[in-house]
């Protein structure tokens, strides 16, 4: 077993960091405010919403160089956070009101809890927004529920937060592993996909493959990369018949023995190589897997970082005869341009000079919801927060083109994840992945959306959570 | 005998018109329009291939088609007749929000006899939908890409005011005396109200999840907005600016488009999800019925003819237009359209 990753904690002085922080957020503000939206005249804010947002990003919150590193993920939702927060506090101007975000950074559990503490009793936000990995995600959880805070985890995907390690002051933006796998072992094992694209001739394009029967698994040897696995395995033999896994090998990052796994794969003529690993060891991989020649068609586990253009850019650099074309799982995509999303992503690349990766979009919505539930619910008492959150008045709009809710029993958000197909030939860095249709199909008619979304993901009776908050 | 007689009448009628329009049109500016089309017309754009499709109102039959540009480049949408119903003005765009230089991205001024374009607009960045005032002076569109409404002149053909709305503004309503607006505002959840004497916003008023169109009642007492993700149509006081109802629709319906009948008593509400139309009782405000049988596709636009007695649905996915019955509630034709179907105008 690998021991987990502990990176070093941060050496900027909390001070500096703080003024940088205050000052930038400040200036955002409002050269926004001034510019983009005026505020009404007769608008006069009576209370201030605020919440709190803990990016994974170093103190000069900038782009890691490395495009495997959570950092990658991190910064992408620093600038969704941002994009939320000027875009809610823009309604709330419209409504008189006011709402405020304020950004703090840290990159291990230890500081991120110290962040929180921080923007709970100095900044008095009444939620926080958050998590790149499990093990922050869970110290940040904790810190939520101990201190009667609500927290959004936008970043990690872990079903473990979700089960045994649920808290009740937790929702999830970010979606499970389960959803993912679920999402991803239906698109393969169905080999016939529609996407809604207006664009097309007749509206709809139809994308026929030939469906993915035979699966070879490549895992990571960690208990959270096996939990994935044995959760694909549950998606594959349990969910969806006719897949069958034909492969099965666990490796160790650097591992001397990966050319012995890639000749079990050339024995076993699989369909499909699935490769459950870390985003460095996904790269790494597939360069080994292009070099070996091999034709399989291969795809991996949507890690948040994994779906950002900078990942996606160096994976198809790194071997681009097998990353193109190959189909890949999105939260969202840069590209969507249903429901809204075009005018989203088209605002967001404006602004920041940047793509709406995934974990922009998540980020982006945890602040929605947040700000929205504020103003809809008409309290930010953590506790009347979650009521309303879990309850049916909740409408939630993350322009996915179907209303959005938490699940009551594991506080997850149902929503639809899409597919995209990886393209070496683009032209820019938009063009790297294309939409080729949603799981599950939003669009057809006469279903509860509740139905439609609990396709993906476990539902209640397969739930181990269990909120020792009532 | 007397048939073909009647039929060739009207044929007659309809080419003297069009030619006197043709010959009026040299000497025609933009303040005088051409008289308006004999028998009422109803008006559907066709978002995905570029195009509007006519259709007398009267026989339910295609009479004419006006190209606006290549199919999925050119995306007309929303629309408006000008009160003499002379004029359609079509909010058109293209695929490419980030793009300004675009041929496209005008209000186009379309003879609505002729079906020939006129003029192209500027109405701010990449108007989507739009309406003109009852004195048919001023147009106010939606700026989908900006926070803003534009108020352009038509008597002098220029842009007279940009006025700050919520964020992807949409829908666009004026009130039957002229003296407010209602755009709407998908990411906002909002409905801005802005003083056409002032030309400013005077209030914002919270609404149902991605509010898409906005419809004031001819006797001005109510408005109603619809708002997709919610599911629900809220019912607007006027004299107050004040939602004093919301009504569900359903979560799975997606309601889009929204029409009132001439005589306010009834609203009709089309949704997109649940291909139906919801007839809402007015004075109720409360769903009467809810038509389903042989509805096209994600009907978004939804008009009602001057009698009150058709109602016409724009379907985008079964790109055609449902015509239901008013008082029988069913659909008695179904007319093919362009793709994408979007929305639907009816001149009187």
């Amino acid at each position: 077993m690998l021991p987990m990753k502990v990176r070093p904690p941060m050496a900027v002085g909390l001070c500096t960091r703080r003024k940088f922080l205050k000052h930038s957020a400040g200036w955002s503000g409002a050269l926004l405010g001034h510019t983009m939206w005026p505020r009404l005249a007769a608008a006069a804010p009576s209370k201030v919403v605020r919440v709190g947002f803990i990016a994974h990003v170093g103190s000069t919150q900038t782009q890691s160089a490395n495009p495997a590193a959570l950092e990658v993920a991190g910064y992408a939702g620093l600038l969704g956070a941002r994009a939320g927060a000027e875009e809610m506090g823009a309604n709330a101007r419209l409504l008189g009101q006011a709402f405020e975000l304020v950004v703090a950074t840290a990159t291990t559990p230890a500081g991120s809890v110290r962040e929180a503490r921080r923007l709970v009793a100095a900044e008095k936000v009444f939620a926080i927004a958050g998590g790149y990995d499990t093990e922050i995600t869970l110290a940040l959880s904790e810190f939520a529920e101990q201190n009667r805070l609500v927290f959004f985890n936008v970043g990690a995907t872990s079903d473990a937060l979700r089960n045994d390690a649920c808290h009740r002051y937790t929702f999830h933006i970010e979606a499970s592993d389960a959803m993912y796998l679920d999402a991803i072992v239906d698109w393969f094992t169905r080999g016939l996909a529609f996407l809604v694209d207006e664009d097309a001739p007749e509206g709809v394009r139809i994308i026929r493959r030939t469906p993915t029967r035979h699966w070879f698994l490549v895992t990571a040897n960690s208990p959270e990369w096996q939990a994935r696995r044995r959760r694909a395995r549950a998606a594959l033999e349990r969910r969806h018949w006719g897949g069958r896994i034909i492969g099965d090998v666990v490796v160790d990052p650097g591992g001397s023995h990966v050319q012995d796994v890639l000749r079990a794969i050339q024995r076993a003529h699989p369909d499909l190589v699935f490769l459950l690993l870390r985003p460095e060891e996904q790269l790494a991989f597939m360069k080994q897997y292009e070099t070996a020649g091999l034709r399989t068609e291969i795809s991996g586990f949507p890690e948040p970082v994994t779906q950002t253009r900078t990942f996606l850019a160096t994976l198809l650099g790194t071997a681009p005869r097998s990353a193109n074309e190959s189909i890949r799982a999105m939260l969202w995509d840069p590209a969507f341009r249903f429901a809204g999303a075009l005018e989203l992503n088209s605002r967001f690349a404006t602004r920041w000079k940047h793509p709406m990766d995934g974990p922009a979009w998540a980020s982006w919505c945890a602040v929605k919801i947040l700000w929205e539930t504020a103003l809809r619910a008409q309290t930010t008492d953590p506790a009347q927060v979650i009521r309303y959150l879990e309850s049916d008045r909740a409408v939630l709009d993350g322009h996915k083109g179907i209303v959005l809710t938490f699940r009551r029993w594991d506080h997850q958000l149902r929503q639809p994840l899409e597919m995209v197909r990886l393209k070496k030939s683009a032209r820019d860095s938009l063009e790297l992945a294309e939409p080729v249709g949603g799981i599950p199909n939003v669009n057809a008619p006469g279903r509860d959306p509740q139905q439609v979304l609990d396709q993906l993901g476990d539902l209640a009776q397969d739930s181990k959570c269990r909120f020792s908050v009532t | 005998m007397g048939q073909r007689r009647s039929a060739r009448l009207r044929r007659w009628a309809r080419l003297s018109v069009a030619a006197a329009v043709v010959i009026a049109g040299s000497t025609l500016n933009l303040t005088s329009p051409a008289p308006s089309a004999s028998r009422p017309q109803a008006y559907v754009s066709n978002e995905f291939a570029g195009s509007i499709t006519v259709i007398d109102a009267a026989t339910e039959r295609v009479i004419n088609t006006i190209p606006i540009g290549p199919a999925g480049t050119a995306r007309p949408r929303g629309m408006a007749l000008s009160p003499d119903d002379s004029t359609l003005y079509v909010a058109v765009t293209d695929p490419w929000p980030n793009r300004p230089e675009s041929p496209y991205k005008f209000i186009w001024v379309i003879d609505a006899v002729t079906g020939k374009v006129r003029a192209k607009y500027p109405c701010g960045s990449d108007p989507e939908r739009l309406a003109v005032t009852p004195d048919g002076r001023l147009l106010y569109c939606s700026n989908e890409d900006t926070v803003t409404a534009t108020v352009f002149d038509l008597t002098t053909g220029k842009v007279i005011a940009s006025i700050p709305v919520g964020i992807e503004p949409e829908g666009v309503a004026i009130s039957p005396d002229g003296r407010w607006v209602y755009v709407t505002a998908e990411t906002s959840n909002t409905v801005t109200v802005i003083d056409t004497k002032t030309k400013k916003p005077v209030k914002n008023l919270l609404v149902g999840e991605r509010p898409r169109i906005a419809a004031f009642a001819l006797n001005g007492r109510r408005a109603y907005v619809s708002a997709e993700t919610a599911g629900t149509l809220s019912v607007i006081d006027p004299t107050r600016h004040e939602v004093i109802k919301t009504i569900e629709l359903g979560r799975d319906s997606k309601p889009v488009g929204v029409a009132v009948a001439p005589d306010s008593a009834r609203v009709y509400v089309v949704g997109g999800r649940c291909n139906c139309l919801f007839v809402v009782d007015a004075s109720r405000a409360a769903v009467i019925a809810t038509v389903t049988q042989r509805m096209g596709r994600r009907p978004w636009g939804v008009a009602v003819t001057a009698d009150g007695k058709k109602i016409y649905t724009a379907n985008g996915r079964s790109d055609d237009v449902s015509v239901v019955d008013a008082v029988t509630l069913r659909i008695v034709t179904t007319v093919k359209a362009g793709r994408g179907a979007h929305s639907v105008v009816i001149s009187h």
